[in-house]
């Protein structure tokens, strides 16, 4: 790892966010753009061979550093002009190399770059809002290029702890990884946590009705009170199946397990 | 330290108590509560507070139930620790 190029993140919050306005139809007016702020201050170093690709609309690059011929690339984005798109590292530099993706700026949520290829080596983020979300594996990638999902069970083990895959009836469910952006659903009872794993695709019908579908075994204390939605951003994996039976309770509701939540995702 | 995983509490109240179990034996100097790996997710499961064992140098982690997922005491996966990175200090390589 001597010699690893490392990075340095710029608050530049102006200039990037009104050039992000101008360039990214995500953020349809400057206004928005603005609301839905936040500085955040991300990179991920790669080992090897590397290939990195904005492929949400809600983040892109503002500066990447590459190892070798380009060691200093700065400006908004790799290229202004892949805001958006693929933004491929490697057709600049070649393969083989390594590289740091960075991201600063107030332009939306540091979510959705993708790593193909190459090894995640490292990552660090100056603050809570500054996680980005590489692709671990290909096949991440592939299910959001492709829109192809995988299904796991007992018989094929995924990526789900058992004590995850439990919680599907079967212990059966499918990986994908979205491709748009999607609205989702959570009931939790009063004072229960929103940002918690467990979602649905379906709108709640009422307290009762969720208790039912998701099997929601009382002891547990989730009374089902508050639905919360919120708009998941493309680029997430998450794992959907139907919820197994729990207390006596049938479940058979659509559910969906995300690992990790952002708060940021609640606000639209 | 209790040094047996738990896949699943069998209630809300058994994982209050093993959080007691684990802060009292924090408190008597057999156990250290660590900062844990942000980034840390075996499983696809994040979060938990670490904990160092003082007498065997492991490091667990005490995930909190979110039904219907009751909760885990595990064995943190060394392996998969990102947080002694070298690089979670930036250093100025170029500038705009």
């Amino acid at each position: 790892m001597e010699g690893m190029v490392t990075g340095q993140s710029y608050n530049i919050p102006s200039y990037a966010g009104a050039l992000m306005g101008r360039m990214n139809p995500f953020f349809s007016t400057t206004q928005q753009l603005y609301s839905t702020a936040q500085t955040y201050n991300a990179n991920y170093e790669t080992f090897g061979e590397s290939h990195w690709n904005a492929i949400n609309t809600t983040f892109n690059p503002a500066y990447a550093m590459i190892k070798g011929g380009y060691e200093a690339t700065t400006g908004f984005g790799v290229s202004p002009n892949n805001l958006g798109q693929d933004l491929s590292v490697r057709q600049r530099i070649g393969s083989g190399v390594e590289s740091v993706l960075g991201a600063v700026g107030t332009f939306g949520i540091a979510e959705g770059a993708s790593l193909v290829n190459g090894t995640v080596g490292s990552a660090f983020a100056s603050s809570a809002a500054a996680e980005l979300t590489p692709f671990e594996t290909g096949a991440a990638w592939a299910e959001y290029k492709t829109g192809s999902s995988t299904t796991y069970g007992p018989m094929n083990p995924g990526p789900l702890a058992t004590d995850i895959m439990d919680t599907f009836r079967s212990g059966s469910y499918t990986a994908r990884t979205l491709n748009q952006p999607t609205t989702l659903y959570r009931v939790i009872g009063e004072h229960g946590n929103p940002l918690g794993q467990y979602w649905t695709s379906v709108k709640p019908q009422g307290p009762l009705q969720s208790i039912i579908d998701f099997a929601l075994d009382q002891n547990w204390g989730n009374q089902a009170t508050k639905v919360i939605t919120a708009k998941i951003p493309a680029g997430v994996r998450l794992y959907e199946g139907t919820a197994a039976v729990q207390g006596g309770l049938i479940g058979g509701g659509n559910q969906i397990y995300i690992p990790k939540v952002n708060p940021n995702w609640l606000n639209f | 330290m209790y040094s047996k995983e738990i896949h699943g509490f069998a209630s809300p109240g058994e994982f209050d108590r093993f959080i007691r179990y684990i802060e009292d034996q924090a408190s008597m100097g057999l156990a250290e509560e660590v900062k844990p790996d942000l980034h840390y997710h075996k499983g696809e499961i994040y979060g938990g507070r670490w904990f160092k064992d003082i007498n065997t140098n492991e490091t667990w982690r005490l995930v909190e139930p979110d039904f219907p997922f009751k909760g885990l005491w595990e064995k943190v996966d060394s392996q998969k620790i990102r947080v002694n990175s070298p690089f979670l200090t930036p250093q100025i390589t170029h500038s705009f």
